[in-house]
C-alpha cells in the first residue's frame, strides 16, 4: 500500500520535472520498440538484396517509401534494423550496468564499511582499472574473452565497475558514521546485517542516478565495440555494428546508412541522461519534503 | 549490595597518526576513570564538550574498544569476553542517543526499527514481536497507529521516544543516555526526562546519564560525576554536589548556572583560557592550567582521591591525599 503511494508520489514529482519527463517518454518509446519491434518494422531486418544497395529513403520520392530510411551496403532496410537493434542495444546497456552495479556495490560497501587494509587493497585494484581509458580496457578484456555480444556486456560491466565502486564507497563512508549505525552495533547487529539492511538501502539514491547515466555510457561503449567488430556478430542488427558496417557508405554518399543508427544512439543517450538528471532531483530528500 | 556496573581504571587512547619513525600521535580521551553504578540509580556524568564523556560511555558498551582497564557487569569482566560471548550482554545494556534525527534509519518504518532488536536477539515469532513493539510503543507514549510511518514524519520529541523504545524493547537493566535531551526544545525536555524517570521506577533501570546541562543532571541524577579532560574530578550524591562542591572545576561549573532570581546578584567565576588539548594533557593535575587555586604541587603530581565521606570523592590537592604515580 505504502509502496504504491510512494510510486505515485514519485511519478507526480517526475511529471513536475519537465526534462525528466521528456527522458521518461523517450525511454518509454524505446522500451516499447524493444519489446515489439515486429509491430513497427516495415521489412525483415536480415533480408538482403544486393540489387537494392544504398537506396535513399522517403525524402527521395514516393517510389522509395518501401524503405523509409533507405538501405545499407547489403540492401537491408535501415529502419527495420534500427528498430530490431533497439532490443540488443538496450539489453547491452542494462545488463552491462547491472554487472557493474552489482560488482561496484559489493566492492564499494566492503571497502567503505570495513576500511583499513580491505579498503586499501580494493581501492588500489580500482585505481589500476581507472588508469586505463575505458574503451581500451574494454578491448583488452574482449581480447581475453573473445568477441561476442555477451562478452561485450561483461567487458563493459567490468569497465564501469570502478566508478560505481567509488560512488558506493563514498556514500558508505558517510553513512557508516551515522548514529543509527552505532545504535545497530549497540543492539548487537552483525556486520552483514548492518551492511545489508541499513547501509545498502541508503546508498541507493546515488546508485540509481549513476546507473541511469551508466546505461547511456554503456550503450555508447557497446556501439564503439560493435564499430570495432568486437560486439554483436553480423548479421544481427545492433546500432554500433550498423555504424561500423556502413562507414564505407559515407564515401559513396549514402549518409542515411550511418546517420540514422547514430541518431538512434544519440536519442537514447539523451533520454537516459535527462532521466538520470531528473532522478537525481527526485531522490534528493530535501526536495521530497 | 554490589554495584550493577563497575568501571575500573578505564583508558582509551586514540591513535591519530603514526609517522615513519614510529612515533605516534595519541589522544587520551579517557585516562583512568573509575566509577560505579548501582541498580535503579542514575549516575549523571557532566563535563565540557570533548572531555571524553561519550567515549567513556561507548567504551562501557564496547562500541569502542578501550585500551585498558576493566568494566564489570554484575561482577563479570565484560571487556575480556569475545564479541560472541558478549552478545547476550548487549540486550542487558543499551543506549539512547543524542541526535533523534541521525539515530533512526530514515528508510525504515518505526515498526521495523523497533522490531529489529528482537530479530537480532532471536525472536522469530512475528506475532510476539508485534505484541512487544506495541507494548513498548504504548509505554513510551507513541501512538500505535503511527508505527507504519517513517521517522521523518515525527517531531524531535517523538523521535526520541522511538529511540528510547528501541533501547528498552530488549528489557535492559542498564541504559546509557548520551545527552538524550540536548537536541530537544526546552518544552519537550521535561516530557522526555519525566518519561525516563517513570521508566526507571517501573523497570528498575540504571542510567548513566551524560549531559553538559547541569540543570538537567540535577533533575534526574542520584549521584553526579564531574569529568575534565579524560579524568573524573569529583563524584558526589546529587544534592551534596550542588550544595557543597569541592573541586574548583565543579565550583566553576556550578557558578555558570544561571539563578532564576533577578534580585540576586549573579557572581560568575570565569575560568582562564580554553580547555587544553588532549593531545598534550597538562602534567600533574589536568586542571592546573586553568585553576584559580593552583599550587606548586598541582603541576607536578596528579591528585589522589580524597573522601569527604564514603559517597563524596574529590581529586584535588586542596584537600591533600595525593598519590605518587
Amino acid at each position: 500500500m505504502r509502496s504504491i503511494e510512494s510510486i505515485a508520489e514519485a511519478l507526480r514529482l517526475l511529471c513536475r520535472n519537465r526534462a525528466a519527463l521528456v527522458g521518461l517518454v523517450i525511454l518509454g518509446v524505446y522500451v516499447f520498440v524493444a519489446l515489439f519491434p515486429w509491430l513497427l518494422a516495415p521489412n525483415d531486418p536480415l533480408k538482403r538484396d544486393l540489387a537494392l544497395r544504398y537506396r535513399p529513403g522517403f525524402w527521395a520520392g514516393k517510389e522509395f517509401a518501401r524503405f523509409p530510411l533507405g538501405t545499407d551496403y547489403l540492401g537491408r532496410c535501415v529502419l527495420s534494423r534500427i528498430l530490431w537493434g533497439t532490443r540488443t542495444s538496450l539489453l547491452v546497456g542494462v545488463i552491462a550496468v547491472s554487472i557493474s552495479t552489482g560488482l561496484g556495490m559489493f566492492l564499494g560497501l566492503l571497502s567503505g564499511y570495513f576500511g583499513g587494509w580491505v579498503d586499501m587493497v580494493l581501492m588500489r585494484v580500482v585505481d589500476v582499472l581507472f588508469a586505463f581509458p575505458s574503451i581500451l580496457l574494454a578491448i583488452t578484456i574482449m581480447a581475453a574473452l573473445g568477441p561476442g555480444l555477451e562478452k561485450a556486456m561483461i567487458a563493459i560491466g567490468i569497465v564501469y565497475t570502478p566508478q560505481m565502486a567509488r560512488v558506493v564507497r563514498s556514500v558508505t563512508l558517510v553513512i557508516r558514521e551515522m548514529e543509527f549505525i552505532e545504535a545497530e552495533r549497540a543492539l548487537g547487529a552483525s556486520h552483514a546485517r548492518i551492511i545489508w539492511y541499513h547501509i545498502l538501502p541508503n546508498t541507493l539514491p546515488p546508485v540509481v542516478v549513476y546507473a541511469t547515466l551508466g546505461v547511456a555510457g554503456a550503450i555508447l561503449d557497446a556501439a564503439a565495440l560493435g564499430f570495432l567488430g568486437l560486439g554483436a556478430m553480423p548479421p544481427a542488427p545492433e546500432w554500433g555494428a550498423m555504424l561500423s558496417g556502413s562507414h564505407k557508405a559515407l564515401t559513396s554518399g549514402a549518409w542515411w546508412a550511418v546517420a540514422f543508427p547514430g541518431l538512434a544512439i544519440m536519442t537514447a543517450v539523451l533520454g537516459l541522461n535527462l532521466l538520470g538528471d531528473g532522478m537525481r532531483d527526485l531522490l534528493d530528500p530535501r526536495l521530497r519534503m | 549490595m554490589p554495584p550493577l556496573v563497575e568501571v575500573v581504571d578505564l583508558r582509551k587512547q586514540f591513535v591519530l597518526s603514526g609517522n615513519r619513525w614510529g612515533e605516534k600521535l595519541t589522544v587520551d580521551a579517557v585516562s583512568g576513570v573509575s566509577l560505579t553504578i548501582f541498580q535503579g540509580e542514575t549516575l549523571g556524568l557532566v563535563g565540557e564538550t570533548g572531555c571524553g564523556k561519550s567515549t567513556l560511555a561507548r567504551c562501557i558498551l564496547r562500541l569502542v574498544e578501550p585500551t585498558g582497564g576493566r568494566v564489570l557487569f554484575e561482577g563479570k569482566d565484560i571487556l575480556s569476553l569475545s564479541l560472541r560471548d558478549f552478545h547476550p550482554y548487549r540486550r542487558r545494556m543499551q543506549m539512547v542517543f543524542q541526535d533523534p534525527f541521525a539515530s533512526l534509519n530514515p528508510r525504515k518504518t518505526v515498526f521495523a526499527i523497533l522490531e529489529e532488536p528482537l530479530i537480532i536477539h532471536g525472536e522469530r515469532n512475528l506475532r510476539i514481536r508485534r505484541e512487544k513493539v506495541e507494548a513498548i510503543a504504548e509505554r513510551v507514549g507513541l501512538d500505535v497507529r503511527l508505527l507504519r510511518n517513517y521517522p521523518h514524519e515525527f517531531s524531535g520529541g517523538q523521535r526520541q521516544r522511538i529511540g528510547i523504545a528501541r533501547a528498552l524493547i530488549l528489557e535492559p537493566e542498564f541504559v546509557v543516555c548520551d545527552e538524550p535531551v540536548s537536541a530537544l526544545d526546552v518544552s519537550i525536555r521535561a516530557q522526555i526526562l519525566n518519561l525516563l524517570c517513570d521508566l526507571q521506577e517501573s523497570l528498575r533501570l540504571s542510567y548513566l546519564f551524560i549531559a553538559h546541562d547541569l540543570s538537567v543532571v540535577r533533575y534526574i541524577s542520584h549521584r553526579v560525576a564531574v569529568m575534565y579532560l579524560g579524568k573524573i574530578v569529583e563524584i558526589a550524591p546529587c544534592e551534596e554536589l550542588f550544595a557543597n562542591p569541592l573541586h574548583p572545576y565543579t565550583r566553576a561549573l556550578l557558578a555558570a548556572l544561571p539563578v532564576p532570581d533577578p534580585s540576586r546578584p549573579w557572581k560568575r567565576m570565569l575560568l582562564e583560557g580554553d580547555p587544553p588539548s588532549p593531545l598534550r594533557p597538562p602534567s600533574g593535575c589536568r586542571f592546573h592550567t586553568r585553576c584559580p587555586e593552583r599550587m606548586d604541587i598541582c603541576a607536578v603530581y596528579p591528585p589522589g582521591a580524597f573522601f569527604l565521606n564514603p559517597e563524596h570523592v574529590v581529586f584535588c590537592h586542596l584537600y591533600g591525599g595525593w598519590e605518587m604515580v
